[in-house]
């Protein structure tokens, strides 16, 4: 049940209907099916449903520490995702210990030292 | 630390590389009951190995901790998202975890080593005795050999149970299902059949797997114990999966049996595995799919789960003699409810195998075990397989039987029947007698073959059926110090000639002569 109205209300304005009409729509619908308890909790997942999907569009790139990478790394691995030119978002993560991962829709580039001595560490010990 | 590790650490640093490809990746939307729900991987394949990170965050030391990562299969492929089942601990999974494809169809790593141990579904060791190194990943789903690829069953496999081995044979390559209900001896003849292959000659002996699906851990010690103890271990794999394990485990488990039954029978080999149960499987497979949402059908059974048992049992074969002549031979396990056969997945299963073999529990309640009700049982290919020496000793058997059987309802009439007719049923009884056997004590062929030989020419006569077991046995010991050349030739010869014929009824006129009081008590 809850499924099917975040569906529907993410998909609707993913369709570029506006976030407004599509809330009154919904609120009716709920109302008269008496699942307006239910109202808080969609419109959560919707968000986050959203907010997820924005996120993919943004190319992320995440650091062990701010500068560790070459600017100019970056943008390759950014072209190589197929966002050339795009702006990126920074995070960073000290567990990575050097390098960095670049991630553009539903395509990772993992370039951390941790990643290449986690496969080090499962080829030996295999 | 030893130079040869430093040796082999630093040559992996020479030979690593580096340089990151892009991977395509998922994120998990929803967790629950064992199944994930994944958004992203758009080329994920069905049946395809994805690797959950559960790394993000972690230090590497942590990481390093959790081993080779935590594995999904990929089932439902929808229109946004991909359906994956958690072959593992599902409470690891966070909503928003990354998912990698790994691009690998779900394969197991297959070696000689893996023979005498026992392993999960996925191949991983389980027994404790060291972690086992696959030669070559044989994938858990496959499609089955075809005809021109196959040849025709000519070869028996022996179960070591007289009652099979005479009356329902069963060939290598051949699917024999064992079907009845709880506690009537099915896992019974199942391990007599692995227990008695040590009596092959080493060339010829099949590789035997047991895959137990969804049973006791205490069960599947037992069974390991009981092979250990037998000898056979040496020559069984054990792919275990208990009932406490999620369901996808318990839905591989067989897939994975066939694998490594595969990687042995492209070699040339035969195989024997033992799938038990597919009952269980079929419960478990159907836990999967509600929990996938793929619509239910019958019994709440998927509509595929016809097609799961048959492209499952489809994989035994026997190969032509142009792809090494080597064999799967199946038997697998289904139990009864209160003896009812009609049912779902019985009937589905009876359909795809090559002949059933039904225990009864009123046989097995009356005493009579293996309680097989040789009436219903049949083996629709394993008597073209069957040696021609027990061929030649068990025709007689199966009719004696058929007529006792209708005779049986009137002995408790005795004292009012004619001669001919009280003849008959004390010649079946004695039958009754000679087939039953105690349980993991199964007989060798050549053994069989004096034994029936002997019932059909009269070892019994003037014998009561409580003496046939201790005649039975004297005499097997008797021709096995005395004649031993009996016994040898049979064994190689597979044949009874006339020589041996001659041979034996001497035998038996020694034997009943030495040993009167057997048949005046």
């Amino acid at each position: 049940m809850k499924n099917a109205y975040v569906t529907a209300i993410t998909q609707s304005i993913l369709a570029g209907q506006s976030v407004e009409e599509v809330l009154v729509r919904v609120r009716a619908r709920m109302t008269a099916h008496g699942h307006m308890r239910l109202y808080s909790q969609v419109l959560k997942a919707a968000a986050r449903v959203l907010g997820a999907k924005e996120k993919r569009a943004v190319p992320q790139v995440t650091l062990a520490k701010v500068g560790g990478v070459d600017e100019s790394v970056l943008a390759a691995a950014i072209a190589r995702l197929g966002a050339e030119g795009k702006s990126y978002e920074v995070t960073v993560d000290e567990t990575l210990i050097g390098g960095f991962t670049a991630r553009f829709k539903d395509t990772l580039l993992d370039a951390s030292y941790k990643r290449s001595l986690v496969d080090l560490y499962r080829k030996i010990t295999k | 630390m030893s130079t040869p590790i430093i040796d082999r650490i630093k040559k992996e640093i020479e030979s690593l590389d580096t340089t990151a490809t892009p991977e395509e990746v998922g994120v998990v939307v929803s967790v629950g009951d064992g199944v994930a729900e994944i958004e992203g991987l758009a080329k994920a394949q069905m049946m395809e190995m994805v690797t959950f990170d559960t790394s993000a965050g972690a230090s590497l030391e942590a990481t390093m901790k959790q081993g080779s990562g935590l594995f999904g299969l990929v089932l439902n492929l929808e229109e946004d998202t991909v359906k994956v089942v958690i072959l593992g601990e599902s409470n690891l999974i966070k909503e928003g975890m990354q998912v990698r494809r790994t691009g690998k169809l779900l394969s197991i790593p297959v070696s000689e080593d893996i023979v005498g141990r026992v392993v999960s579904p996925l191949g991983e060791a389980i027994d404790g005795k060291g972690t086992l190194v696959g030669k070559r990943d044989m994938p858990i789903e496959r499609v089955a050999y075809g005809v021109m690829d196959r040849s025709a069953v000519n070869e028996p496999i022996h179960t070591g149970i007289k009652a099979i081995d005479s009356m329902i044979p069963i060939g290598r390559g051949q699917r024999e299902l064992i079907i009845g209900d709880r506690q009537t001896g099915k896992t019974t003849i199942a391990i007599d059949t692995i227990i008695n292959q040590k009596y092959e000659p080493k060339e010829k002996r099949p590789i035997c797997i047991y895959v137990a699906i969804g049973q006791k851990r205490s069960k599947t010690a037992s069974i390991m114990a009981k092979l250990e103890e037998a000898g056979a271990l040496e020559y069984t794999t054990i792919v275990a999966t208990s009932a406490a394990e999620p369901s996808p485990m318990l839905f591989l488990a067989p897939f994975a049996g066939a694998a490594i039954g595969e990687y042995f029978m492209e070699q040339g080999k035969d195989v024997l595995v033992v799938f038990d149960d597919l009952s269980k499987h079929a419960v478990a497979y159907r836990q999967m799919s509600l929990l996938l949402r793929r619509p239910p059908g019958r019994e709440a059974y998927p509509g595929d789960i016809f097609y799961l048992h048959s492209r499952l049992l489809e994989r035994s074969a026997k190969l032509s003699k142009e792809l090494g002549g080597g064999s799967i031979t199946a038997l697998p396990i289904i139990e009864t409810q209160e003896g009812d056969v009609s049912a779902y997945i019985p009937t589905n299963v009876i359909s795809i195998t090559d002949g059933q073999i039904f225990l009864e529990g009123d046989l097995f309640n009356k005493g009579i075990r293996p309680a097989l009700n040789v009436g219903i049982s049949v083996s629709r290919v394993g008597s073209s397989a069957q040696t021609k020496a027990m061929k030649k000793v068990a025709g007689k058997i199966r009719l004696e039987l058929a007529q006792f059987r209708e005779l049986e309802a009137f002995m408790q009439f005795a004292s009012d029947l004619d001669p001919e007719t009280k003849a008959r049923i004390e010649s079946g009884r004695k039958y009754v007698e000679l087939l039953k056997q105690k349980q993991n004590n199964p007989m060798p062929f050549y053994k069989q073959v004096v034994s029936i030989y002997g019932a059909n020419t009269g070892l019994f006569d003037g014998a009561t059926p409580a003496f046939v077991s201790k005649i039975e046995d004297t005499f097997l010991a008797f021709v096995e110090r005395d004649r031993k050349e009996i016994l040898t030739t049979i064994e190689t010869g597979r044949e009874l000639t006339d020589d041996v014929v001659a041979k034996l009824n001497q035998a038996i006129v020694d034997f009943k002569e030495a040993n009167a009081e057997l048949y005046t008590a």
